[in-house]
């Protein structure tokens, strides 16, 4: 686990699937001095000192839903589609774009809806939450979408990359959930399945991002996990430095960027920017 | 007309909340549906809000309050709020008419920050009523009034829960 503060929502759900104990999630955030969040967790319902499994699901369902809200507010559909538009593999070959962490698939869904990619390309959203995947894919079948959402891990081969050369990976909001010792791993796993290209957007940690992260979560979210996590999602974003030197060591061979303003000159646009790479 | 202006801003007002509080509800692309729903929820939920004020009002007059009170207190209100109201209808206008790259400044330099200011902007308004009326009917008025505003996102929100 990450150091220093932590996010809820990364302690709502054990990996393993194994019921969390509602006390040691409490104890771990007062550990890390994360008093309020405590208090947030202290409260959510729990059988026999074990969160309610149902009662997580449906606060889990709840937050993204409200996420998807500031996705829409930020334009993510159409920012990924233009900048995955100028890394798709040339010619009419099917192509894949994989998004890692999908969450509820807002943003394929919303390239989905558009038509904002051609149609050779095949949209396919991945999360480890079986549950936000499950939703995504209801809502996709809702809506009459070409895209299909699946559970599991993104880079387990033949998961949701079968030919590398012609995938492009995406995610948004996602790396900030890593620590840093464990970005060189993410990009390695991608540099190993030959993915074509990635493009990985995340919040630009600043001040005025953080600022802007709590002044947003007070006025647009309902839930307090969301606001607490909005914030602690600001403060935990690793700057351009520290992934494009983990991008530079997990995948030498690909051309990696951080595409974003000044630190001292912030624009205003790229809040949420990405790190994008290019097989060479 | 002072008051008459101020219960329109208040039904407006009340029908953006209804729009915020149908906001990151149903996960859907495409929710125009649930929004507009949400909308007339507002709105038709903010004239039963308003409903203590009303009747304070109507009764106060009743007992011989002269209305000039309640007016020129409308006109001051309505002084504080009107720029607040000009610069999110402005913003509002913006977000619809700019291209896309764009749209998302008018939501976080002016829309995000002025819904976390909103309720702060009309209960200072309301202060600085009061005080400046330096009567209690006139207070109770406007602290009911203000309660009505500011109730119908929150009731709404624990509504869809």
């Amino acid at each position: 686990m990450r150091e220093g503060p932590l996010e809820i929502t990364d302690l709502l759900w054990s990996g393993s699937g194994e019921p969390v104990v509602r006390e040691d999630a409490v104890a771990l955030l007062r550990s890390r001095g994360q008093p309020q969040a405590a208090r947030i967790v202290s409260l959510l319902p729990a059988r026999d000192g074990v969160l309610d499994a149902e009662a997580t699901d449906a606060l889990g369902l709840r937050i993204h839903r409200e996420l998807q809200r500031l996705g829409e507010e930020l334009q993510l559909g159409r920012r990924v589609a233009s900048v995955v538009r100028t890394l798709l593999p040339a010619g009419s070959e099917p192509v894949r774009v994989v998004d890692v962490g999908c969450g509820l698939g807002h943003v394929l869904r919303a390239i989905a809806v558009r038509g904002d990619l051609p149609e050779h390309v095949e949209l396919v959203g991945v999360d480890l939450n079986p549950v936000l995947a499950d939703e995504a894919a209801r809502l996709s079948a809702v809506e009459g979408l070409r895209c299909r959402f699946v559970a599991g891990d993104a880079f387990e081969p033949g998961l949701v990359v079968e030919d590398g050369t012609r995938t492009v990976v995406v995610s948004s909001g996602l790396m900030h959930h890593l620590a840093p010792e464990d970005l060189d791993g993410f990009f390695a796993a991608q540099a190993r399945l030959e993915v074509a290209a990635f493009a990985h957007w995340d919040i630009a940690p600043c001040l005025w991002s953080t600022m802007g992260a709590w002044l947003f979560h007070q006025a647009r979210m309902r839930e307090a996990v969301s606001r607490h996590d909005g914030v602690m999602s600001a403060r935990r974003a690793h700057p351009a430095e520290t992934l494009l030197a983990a991008a530079g060591r997990g995948a030498p061979d690909y051309a990696a960027e951080v595409r974003e303003g000044s630190r001292w000159r912030p624009k205003a646009l790229d809040v949420l920017r990405p790190l994008v790479g290019v097989r060479r | 007309m002072s008051l008459i202006v101020l219960v329109l801003l208040g039904l407006l007002d009340a029908a953006f909340s209804g729009f915020r509080s149908a906001q990151g509800r149903s996960g859907l692309i495409d929710h125009a549906h649930g929004d507009r729903a949400g909308m007339l929820r507002g709105v038709r939920l903010f004239p039963w809000l308003s409903l203590p004020a009303l009747a304070f009002l109507a009764i106060d007059l009743f007992l011989g309050q002269d209305l000039q009170a309640y007016g020129s207190s409308a006109d001051l209100f309505l002084l504080i709020i009107a720029p607040f109201a000009v610069i999110v209808l402005v913003a509002l206008a913006a977000y619809g008419i700019l291209r896309w790259e764009l749209r998302y400044l008018a939501s976080a330099i002016i829309l995000g920050p002025c819904t976390f200011l909103r309720p702060y902007v009309v209960a200072a308004a309301a202060v600085v009523v009061i005080v400046r009326a330096g009567e209690v009917s006139v207070a109770v008025a406007a602290t009911l009034a203000v309660i009505a505003v500011l109730a119908v996102e929150p009731i709404l929100d624990k509504r869809g829960k």
